[in-house]
This record gives structure tokens, sequence and C-alpha cells, in this order.
């Protein structure tokens, strides 16, 4: 039979190490149909996690980065001509509501407002898709789970989700894991060994102190992981350190020097 | 670098000194260039304690030529002698490096005080060592990059000699350097006593205390066995690096008493009074000029006055109390002569260059216009309805294409300033006060806002008990700033207390009236709320948090800059966690802010 959500299938685990309960209360999240909204910081694992249970649940997952020049018809899908005529694309929201997967809307602050109108009915009791251009009141699929994922350390005022549409989601909180687990997810994903791993992240745990008092974020995991690589392929822990998050994460040069110094103290 | 003034007994350490890698030119002792080495070396410095040791103490410089030659930490902060002798460069980087991280290490780890009780200079003097090696250690099991940034200033070897001081340079490099070999006996037992009382305690806690205490009058007893002398009036801690490990004993009971202002003017005379530690205490009502304020109303332009009434929240009743505080209203007393300091046109090049970058007039958020004739891309749904009308044999729409344009920006931005007493605080190296730093930033900003487009004020506000908010307008809303406005600004003053809430429910409802799509109250302040006859600190905290609360239902965005360093908690309280910024280096502030606002709007 044709899968029309064959390329969305996820064949192999993707790596998660849980931190808390969230893959208890996602599973249950997801058996109720909620919509999901997960907050953190960026490169904390939310992507992941999604990754992680889309595999999990045997669901397909569509995931959507949004920018501020995605619309609702980016969403919802438009009609495309070929020889013999017009015919109507789906959308990557539609295509999930009408096939049943888990659709994935990554930074959804950052989507353009007339987006809110089509979540809105698709994120309560209604569970219905209005495509107007093509007529039709798409029910969603059982298997149709909607999650967002946002920032709330974003800086910037005039972007925040409105009141209407948080009420309309369950919440799960991402942090940067404790040290020890973020040890093993860089020692999982970098390959590098454990001793210089800990450094690594009590290197990154440092910085994330100067966050608001000189950085915008810490490190995040995902640098972390980075850096990790670059040692295990054999560069110098300054150097990669330097490479993989001072430079990404600092302009300043009084904070460059300061977390260079960071990095020599902590190898 | 080493102690100038031990000329007696000291061959072998002017000997090392000779040697020694810092000891470079004496003659540029004084050379100007040395007073700069502090103020580039604190941002920095600040920044590393942060992420190093997560603490956040003041970093303050003393003065040279003082005894002083040593830093030094009180309850204000960390003060660091400003130019570390004889050194320069990259070497002085280091030199700080090592200073600020293991005053940090003191800061951190030296919880328990030494009594110093009937033990004698030696032994207290070892004890200094032993303890700078205990937190140096207890630093490097977590940062073990500090081992080498502090071995380099260890430059003593076996050959330095057989004084007391340098035996113990020789043993505070052994306990810092395990690859270091020393065949003195002394040395070896020093090392292998506070190895095994290290493992033993795991370097922390009362035992450990009480292990190097015995330690130290045992390591003593021994030099004095060996008949060696210890000048300890002339005596300086080395390396240089390490502070004068005042820190870690025990304060004498007439000490007891002193404030943290004495601290400072017995340790470094010399030192400015104005570092640190006022910032950190709230003007105190007791030290309010009130003859400041009589005085001002008699100057020339005496300015017509406004009442307003406001309600104050009060937490214990849980409720508002009606028209609680009045809010006088007036013009700010003009000053004849302003002078844009040469620091406001370093900054201002800086920022017409931001605001090329952002363009002038708009933000970045963009709107997609449909269906045009011409454009960059084409607009996908315009192009087939005309290719369907082609088909179709109907007339097909040329207006297929899709462009780009950046929105209009539409703001109006109240800054506010406290400016309470606590805001004369002299915090910038050429003399500048807190609130000369906010009136600058304040200006800048109104001057970056008012270029873009936006329309702009700046206000005051100082408190005097609830029945004098006193709410002084230097610009009014405007899109342009005049040289009267920037007269007015001049002429704000520090005086009096803080009573934020008043404040902000004022100046909401002066910015709320505005019409346009943003408004921003920008509140820049040092320090908590405060006023007289409160004495409940959580009471205009709370206040406050609903006097910005009340602003956000009425579409203004309160955001609030803190210059206090520890502001955190009660900030994020007040202002919600995003709507706040603390900016450790007060002197950036006029860079920053206009960026920072910029941004927020863009």
């Amino acid at each position: 039979m044709n899968d029309p959500l064959a390329t969305h299938r996820i064949k192999h685990e993707p790596y998660y190490r849980s931190v808390a309960d969230e893959v208890k209360l996602f599973e249950l999240a997801h058996q109720l149909r909620i919509p999901m909204m997960l907050k953190g910081p960026t490169g904390c694992g939310k992507t992941r996690f999604v990754e992680h249970m889309a595999w999990r649940l045997g669901m397909p997952l569509i995931s959507v980065a949004c920018n501020d020049d995605l619309t609702a018809s980016d969403l919802v899908g438009r009609w495309l001509l070929n020889q013999d005529g017009t015919y109507w694309q789906d959308g990557p929201l539609a295509m999930a509501v009408r096939h049943g997967a888990i659709c994935y809307l990554d930074e959804v602050v950052e989507a353009r407002a007339d987006t809110t109108v089509v979540i809105h009915p698709l994120a309560d009791t209604r569970r219905v898709l209005s495509i107007d251009k093509i007529n039709e009141q798409l029910l969603a699929h059982k298997d149709f789970h909607l999650v967002v994922s946002f920032n709330p350390g974003y800086q910037n005022l005039t972007k925040d989700m409105k009141t209407s549409t948080r009420q309309r989601f369950a919440g799960i909180e991402f942090g940067f894991p404790q040290t020890d687990v973020e040890t093993e997810i860089v020692v999982h994903e970098s390959g590098l060994e454990r001793s210089v791993a800990t450094r690594v992240v009590a290197f990154g745990e440092r910085t994330r102190r100067l966050k608001g008092h000189g950085l915008e974020e810490g490190a995040s995991t995902r640098m972390l992981i980075h850096a990790a690589s670059l040692i295990a392929k054999g560069l110098e822990p300054y150097a990669a350190c330097h490479m993989a998050v001072v430079l990404p994460i600092a302009d300043d040069p009084d904070m460059v020097e300061a977390l260079n110094l960071a990095i020599s103290a902590s190898f | 670098m080493l102690s100038q003034k031990s000329e007696k007994n000291s061959f072998e350490i002017r000997n090392l000194e000779s040697r020694s890698r810092h000891s470079q030119n004496v003659a540029a002792e004084h050379s100007p260039i040395s007073l700069h080495e502090f103020s580039s070396n604190k941002s920095r410095l600040g920044y590393s304690l942060r992420a190093l040791f997560d603490i956040a103490p003041a970093l303050l410089p003393v003065a040279q030529g003082l005894a002083a030659d040593r830093s030094f930490i009180s309850n204000v902060g960390i003060h660091l002698p400003e130019a570390s002798r004889a050194m320069r460069g990259l070497l002085a980087k280091q030199w700080y490096e090592a200073a600020a991280t293991h005053c940090a290490a003191h800061i951190a780890f030296s919880t328990e005080p030494y009594q110093r009780g009937n033990l004698k200079p030696i032994q207290i003097s070892l004890l200094g060592v032993l303890e700078d090696a205990r937190v140096e250690a207890l630093a490097i099991d977590s940062m073990p990059g500090l081992r080498r940034l502090w071995a380099d200033f260890h430059d003593v070897s076996i050959d330095s000699g057989h004084t007391f001081e340098v035996l113990q340079m020789r043993l505070a490099k052994g306990l810092l350097d395990p690859e270091y070999l020393d065949p003195h006996p002394w040395v070896c037992r020093g090392r292998s006593m506070f190895l095994a009382a290290y493992k033993d305690t795991q370097g922390s806690g009362e035992s450990s205390v009480a292990a190097l205490r015995n330690m130290a009058s045992i390591l003593g007893n021994d030099i004095g066995q060996m008949r060696l002398q210890f000048n300890d009036r002339e005596y300086l801690v080395q390396p240089s690096y390490r502070d004068n490990n005042q820190f870690i004993w025990e304060l004498k009971e007439q000490d007891e008493d002193r404030n943290p202002l004495d601290v400072t003017v017995r340790l470094s005379s010399d030192a400015k009074p104005e570092h640190g530690n006022q910032r950190k205490e709230k003007s105190h009502p007791a030290f309010e000029k009130n003859t400041q304020v009589v005085e001002e109303p008699d100057s020339n332009q005496a300015s017509t006055t406004n009442q307003y009434q406001y309600d104050e929240w009060d937490r214990l009743i849980g409720g508002y109390r009606a028209a609680w505080c009045t809010v006088l209203e007036s013009q700010a007393i003009s000053v004849g002569e302003y002078q844009p300091t040469p620091n406001l046109e370093d900054n201002r090049q800086l920022l017409s260059q931001l605001r090329r970058v952002l363009q002038l007039g708009t933000t970045n958020e963009r709107i997609r216009l449909r269906a045009r004739v011409h454009g960059d891309v084409l607009d996908t749904d315009a192009a087939l309805s005309a290719t369907i009308d082609r088909r179709a044999r109907r007339d097909p729409s040329h207006k297929i294409y899709q462009q780009y344009k950046r929105r209009d920006r539409d703001v109006a931005a109240l800054l506010l300033l406290d400016s309470s007493q606590s805001t004369a605080v002299i915090c910038a190296s050429d003399g500048r006060s807190l609130l000369d730093l906010a009136r600058e930033s304040a200006l800048l900003t109104a001057l970056t806002l008012c270029d873009a487009g936006d329309t702009c004020a700046i206000h005051a506000f100082s408190s005097n008990g609830r029945k004098q908010i006193h709410y002084e307008v230097a610009m009014e809303f405007s899109k342009s700033v005049s040289p009267a406005a920037i007269q007015r600004l001049a002429g704000v003053r520090s005086r009096m207390s803080t009573r934020m809430g008043a404040a902000i429910r004022h100046a909401t409802m002066q910015i709320s009236s505005r019409r346009c799509r943003q408004k921003l109250l920008i509140f820049i302040t040092d320090g908590e709320p405060a006023d007289i006859g409160i004495h409940d600190r959580r009471y205009l905290v709370d206040d406050a948090r609903c006097a910005v609360r009340e602003a956000k239902r009425k579409g203004v965005v309160v955001f609030c800059v803190s210059l206090d360093p520890s502001a955190d908690k009660y900030v994020r309280h007040i202002f919600g966690s995003k709507n706040y910024r603390v900016l450790d280096q007060i002197e950036s502030l006029p860079r920053l802010l206009p960026q920072m606002i910029l941004r927020m709007t863009d």
C-alpha cells in the first residue's frame, strides 16, 4: 500500500537521554492527543526529544521550522499546476492532519500571526483544519498530534505567544540536563572519553553562569557536543572549545577573553 | 615586584627578584601606562569570576604607592592594585587573572575564619600559606587549569636560599605544584603533612581548619628550632598574586562594629571612597539633605508643580491603599551649560553606524506585499491564477510577483531615571557618577530612538515619603532632542529615595495616552525600591510589581535596566523574567542601552 508519510517515518532510534519523567508525560499527553508545548533554551534537546518520541510511539513526524515568512498557506497547502491542470498540494500541517502524524512546529512564535487562525481550531476539541481554498473542513486523523516548541528566554519584547494560543497547550519544560546526565549525553554523541567530557561539560556550565550578565545564553548541550567531537578528532581542548563555544556565543573582546580563561581553567 | 621595603635581611630575595622573569623595568613603575592596567582588566575579570566561581564581587582598584602592594578582600569586594608592579601587557593580564582567581578561591572556600589566638607571627604567616594552598587545591579539584595559571608565578627554586621567607615560598610552590622536587626536609615535611590532612578532610570543614592550624604551629616550631628569623612587619605575602590574607582571620573584637566604609579607609587610605561599598548601601533617609530640596525651587526657573495621586498596593492587607501616594510633577530645572563628555561623542559615532545598519525608521519585521507588477519572487498563488486564466482563455493578470517591505517603526519610549541619593556614587574611572552615566545613556538612547523616528521622553524621579514623590520631566514626548531638554536633563540631581511603584504608575499614565503601536517604559535604576518609613523590604517591591502589571494591562511594556549586580532576584520579581537586564559593567551602559532598546523594539 502506498504510504503518503513513508518519508516521515523514523527508522532508527534517535538517541535521547531522558532527564526526568518527560517521556512518560509526553506519552500520556499523546494518548489523549493534548497539544504539547515544549519550552526551553536553544540546543537543549527539544527537537531530538520529539524525534525520539515519534520513534517510540511508532508515529510519523512532520517537522516545520517556523520563521517570520511562514504563512498559514505554507502550512495548509496550495494549488499547483501540472500538465493536466491544477491540483491541490497539502502543506505539512494538512498532511499530518489528513494522514495522522505528529506535527512539530519548531519555534512557533517566529511564525506569522495568521498561523494562529489555523492552529486554534486544531488545538482544541474541534480538531478541525479548515482549508478554505478547497472548501474543506478537514477533521483530524485520530493519530494527529500537534507539538510546538518555543524559547521563553528569547529577548524580543514584541514576540510572544498569545494567551489564547498558550491556553490550548500543555507544557513540558526543558533545561540543560544535570552535570552527570549531560556528560553521558556528550560522551554518547561525541565518542569522547568520559574524563575529558566531564571537563567540557563543566566548562559549559561555567559559561551558563554568565547568562544575563554579558551573554544572551550560555553554551548549549549541542555546542558542547560539537566541542567534544572536535576534541575526539584530536583537536586540543582549548582550540575546540574556543571554536565551538566561545566564538559563536560571544563578541565582546572582554567576554571572549573571560571565556578563554574559563577554558584554560577547566582543562 | 617583591618587597621594596625589606632591605635588611633579604639578600636572597633580592637576588631572586633580579632573576625573576617578572621583574623588568623598575623605572617604568610610575609610567602612566600602569594606571590603565586595572580598568582594562576589570570587566574581563568580572566575567571570569562569575563563570569560574559563580560569584560577582565588586572589583576595586587600590591606588599605587600604598602598603597595598598585595590585593586584599574586604566585605566590599576584591581590591586589586592599580598596576601590578613592573608588569605590563600580557604578563599584567595573567597576573590580574591569577590574583583575582586566588581571591575568588578564598571567597568561595575560606568560609571558616581562623582565630589568631596566641599564634606567633611565623605561625600566622605559615597558616596563611597553608590556607592559600588549601583553597587553591579545592579550586584546582574542579578547575585543573588554574594550577598552571598560578604555578607560573611561583618562580622560587631549590637554589633560592634558606631564609624563612624563601623556605616558605618553596613550601608554597611545593604545595601547589606536585612536580616540583624539593629535598629540604622542612619543605618535605610540610608537603606530606598537608597532603595527608587534605586527604582526610577533603580540604573542607571545621576539621580541616583545625588540622591546618595544628600544622602551622608544628611547622612554625621547626622554624624556631632552625633559629631562622622572620620580620613580619616588612614581609609581603609571596608570590605577588596572592592577597594579604587578612580575609581568613576572624575580626578582632574591637573591629566587629566597623562598617564596610571603615574597612576601605583603614586598608587603603588613598582608595577613592566612591568605589563600590556605598553603591550597595541604599541611601539612608537620615542622609537626605533637606536643604537641597528647599534650595531648588528657589533657583531661577521656578516651574509649576502638578499633583497627582495614586493608589499603592499593600501586600499585608492584600489590597490597594487608595490615593496613598502623591506625585509632584514639575519640569527639571535647567542648567546653563551642559558639556557632553568625549565619551558621548565616541558612542554617538558607534550608534550612527548601528543606525545605518538598522535602516532608519524601519524594523526588521517584514511585510509581504502580494500580487505586484514587479518583485523579487513569484507570488505563487497569483502566478497560478494567472496561468489558470490563460489556459481558460481569460485575460491573465500581470500582477504575479511579491515584494517585501520593512514595517515602519511606531514606538513611543519613556526613559525613567531613578535619581535617588544612591545614584550620586562615583562609579566610572573618570569620576562620573551613576546618575551621570544613566543620564548620558538616556540621552544617547533618546537621540538614537528619535533618529529612528520614534517618540521619546526622559523623566526622572526620587521620593521623600509617600506624599512627596518628585517626578521631573527633563524631556517631553518629542521626535527630536532639543538643547533645552538636554540642559534640563543635566539639571536632574541625585537626592532622596526610590519609591518605584508610584513613579511607574505616573509614567504609565503619561505614556499610555500616546497613540502608537509599541509603548515602552524603560526604567533605569541602581537598586531596590526603598523609602523613608518603610521597613518591610518586600512592601515596595510588591507594590512596584503591581504597578508593572497595571502598566502591562494598559499595553505598556516595562523594561528595567538595573545597575545593581545583585539585583537579579528582586528585579525579576518586579519586572518579570524577560523584562530586565542587570548590567555588571556600568561604564558600558551608554554604549549598551541604545543598542539594547533598538534591538528589543526591532
